[in-house]
């Protein structure tokens, strides 16, 4: 039975890469990495679902406590011998001590695999009805690099590390014939020798991804679960890595077909490597820092404040502010603590949570917005550099975008508002009666967790079949390229 | 079977290759002799389709070389003055890639002996070619020959470097293809083995072909005397 070339050429591939010493070290080097990188990705992702088993039985134990006391409470024909601003029967009391309930955005199996924003972000709030996200108040993002690239997981070792090895194994496939002087052999065979070069780089991507999957798939498994298997978005990360490794492999065809010295070669690829994976992206990061500044969250604590003083100071009650700003030590001092005094108290949470809300709405609006334009204009510029393609497209399949953090937290400060709708009503009309119940305890509500891995928003088809038609054009330049060079 | 009609190379100002006409039949053993540059491996470049010829035909068995190239390409087989191979393979893994690309596929008994037939000895096969000497090399490289069943061979500088012992036997084995037709066109500077090994001699010098002899007809003191007399035309 007559061999094709392409079963004659994959038993050739296979014999000549696997003896080759360095090639078979830097491989297993690189799996090493990437099998470390994996582990570092679940053990992010199991110490996330600690927290959140911790949250889920903080939560538990804080919410019996309140029903016990409210039961003691009851029970005890409504006397509570603590101190009145503990009493769980005012429901400001119960809004600020046991009743604030977790938001939490369930980590989804696949951000193993990229920590994307997952870091920076928080992944759970304690929602108070007079606080708003840490995160919008207490912090900057300063570390933008990290925004863009991503950590030391498998997204990075893929996306970075990965175009080495392809390079490696991919810069002299032509050359080293040349070099070694088997071409002349070759060109004696009746086969073009432009085809067996384009098949020799098929026959290398293929082995490379199948050989790639087979490790990642099972060792994904033993770590996070198979439930991932089964997602489409699982199905979409193995397409886009794997069109990711095509696109290296393409464009190492195409520099091979220039009949290069196998140094040049290496050096053509590495420079490519290194303007689309870095300076692209950081020319990037700073024009769009440039062309839409972030403004800095202090400002935004600064026109709260600004607001908070100007409403006392516009009414000219000096007190009823410094009671905002140290309420208990204002409230210790005075010789008799009243129901009174409770009420009023939530009261004033209750309407200067209103004008900060007013007040920060427009700045964070500004930021929000600047952070968004920042966004689009990345998604816009994927086709400059594969690397910030395949960041965006990675974080987007598991969960960890920065859209997906965003939709988060849109999702906490309407829970935020559900919760003040629950609290504001029996606070305003509570006056002097304690009116938060056993009922009440069980009527909180509680944010509905999800893991935000839906990537509708994001045009996945397009970047794809995008990138597809790109590597198609370069392999079909090459070819070209490579049947004039190999006459 | 091989066959140059007016073939001239230019690179260039520069003539390689000066209206070159020459026939090889079946059988033959043609040696071209010449100084360094004088047009022999430019000749054989153009026979195997290597480099263009800038005017002229060269065919192989009727097929022209430019225009048929995949054709003549099946009928030929090369050896160059070092056989370079994959060095990681054995030679056995050499020659089963380059038959299995020659379009044949032939088991593990029969490659063994085409590599008997080339003179290589069994113990050397499943070895890796990085540890082969030249004249190894070289052997392999007509075993490459005999599974592609070539109707011309193309031999450049084959022995240079051999051992007289290696030669010796390379000699034999070009001849024993010759008695079973096939055609070689091969060049050398060697005078003893292209009187001895082949039947007919050309002599070449700055593109063009000065004698074509018959092997038998000349001496080797003549053949010698021919030569120097056309390289001292050089200096």
């Amino acid at each position: 039975m007559k061999l094709s070339v392409f079963n004659i050429l994959f038993n050739h591939e296979i014999k000549i890469l696997s003896r080759n010493k360095v090639l078979v070290s830097l491989f297993s080097l690189i799996i090493l990495i990437l099998i470390s990188s994996l582990w570092i990705g679940s053990s992010m992702l199991q110490k996330q679902q600690e927290t959140i088993g911790k949250i889920t039985q903080t939560e538990t134990a804080m919410t019996d406590s309140l029903k016990t006391r409210i039961k003691r409470i009851e029970a005890n024909q409504m006397v509570y011998p603590g101190f009145i601003w503990d009493d769980p029967t005012f429901a400001y009391n119960t809004a600020r001590n046991e009743g604030p309930k977790y938001a939490v955005k369930k980590p989804f199996a696949l951000q193993a695999l990229n920590v994307g924003q997952s870091d920076v972000q928080p992944f759970y709030y304690k929602v108070y009805i007079n606080k708003k996200q840490y995160l919008t108040y207490e912090s900057e993002i300063e570390n933008s690099f990290l925004q863009f690239i991503g950590n030391f997981d498998f997204a990075f070792v893929v996306i970075y590390l990965f175009p080495l090895l392809i390079i490696v194994f991919s810069y002299n496939v032509l050359s080293s014939e040349k070099e070694q002087g088997t071409w002349v052999l070759l060109k004696t065979s009746n086969h073009s020798i432009a085809r067996m070069i384009l098949w020799r780089i098929v026959i290398r991507y293929i082995l490379f991804t199948v050989f790639f999957w087979l490790i990642v798939t099972p060792f994904l498994i033993s770590q996070i679960g198979g439930s991932f298997l089964i997602t489409t978005n699982w199905a979409w990360l193995m397409a886009f890595v794997s069109l990711y490794f095509a696109f290296w492999f393409a464009i190492s065809f195409l520099v091979n077909s220039f009949s290069m010295s196998s140094n040049v070669n290496a050096m053509v690829l590495i420079f490519i490597w290194l303007f689309t994976g870095i300076i692209v992206p950081n020319l990037l990061q700073v024009g769009l820092s440039k062309t839409y500044p972030i403004p800095s969250r202090i400002d935004m604590l600064t026109e709260e404040r600004n607001a908070i003083n100007k409403y006392f100071e516009k009414d000219g009650q000096e007190l009823t502010k410094d009671v905002f700003s140290s309420p208990r030590a204002m409230i210790r001092q005075a010789s008799i603590v009243t129901p009174e005094m409770v009420y009023g108290y939530g009261v004033i949470v209750y309407k200067s949570q209103e004008i900060k809300d007013a007040a920060t709405a427009v700045a964070e609006g500004k930021l929000y917005t600047q952070i968004q334009k920042q966004q689009d204009a990345i998604s816009r510029f994927q086709l400059l550099s594969p690397a910030l393609m395949m960041q965006e497209e990675l974080s987007a399949l598991t969960g960890t975008h920065w859209h997906q953090f965003n939709q988060f937290s849109l999702d906490v400060d309407k829970f935020r508002k559900e919760t003040q709708q629950f609290y504001y009503p029996k606070m305003a009309h509570e006056n002097t009666c304690r009116t938060f119940s056993l009922d009440d305890a069980d009527a909180i509500p509680q944010f509905k967790s999800k893991d935000y891995r839906d990537f509708s928003w994001t045009n996945l088809r397009q970047t794809f079949f995008t990138y597809l038609g790109i590597i198609a054009i370069v392999v079909f330049a090459g070819y070209r390229r490579m049947l004039d060079s190999t006459k | 079977m091989l066959k140059a009609e007016n073939l001239t190379k230019q690179f260039g100002t520069h003539t390689a290759l000066d209206n070159l006409n020459l026939e090889i039949k079946k059988g033959d053993i043609y040696c071209l002799l010449g100084s360094n540059g004088a047009g022999k491996s430019t000749t054989i470049n153009i026979f195997l389709g290597f480099i263009p010829a800038s005017s002229g035909r060269a065919l192989i068995d009727g097929n022209e070389v430019t225009v048929n190239n995949h054709a003549t390409r099946d009928l030929v087989a090369y050896i160059p003055e070092v056989v370079n191979l994959y060095g990681t393979l054995t030679g056995m893994e050499n020659l089963e890639f380059f038959s299995g690309l020659s379009g044949y596929n032939y088991s593990k008994t029969e490659l063994i002996q085409f590599m008997e037939t080339a003179g290589l000895q069994r113990s050397a096969i499943d070895k890796r070619v990085s540890s082969y000497s030249k004249g190894m090399r070289q052997k392999v490289g007509i075993a490459v020959a005999l599974v592609k069943k070539a109707k011309a061979l193309f031999l450049d500088e084959p022995t240079s470097g051999l051992d007289p012992h290696a030669s010796n036997e390379f000699s034999q084995i070009i001849t024993h293809l010759s008695e079973q037709g096939v055609s070689t066109l091969m060049a050398t500077h060697d005078l003893l083995m292209a009187k001895n090994l082949g039947n007919r001699i050309g002599i070449m010098h700055q593109g063009s072909l000065k004698h074509d002899l018959l092997s038998q007809e000349v001496s080797h003191t003549d053949l010698t005397r021919l030569y120097i007399d056309i390289v001292k035309q050089n200096v």
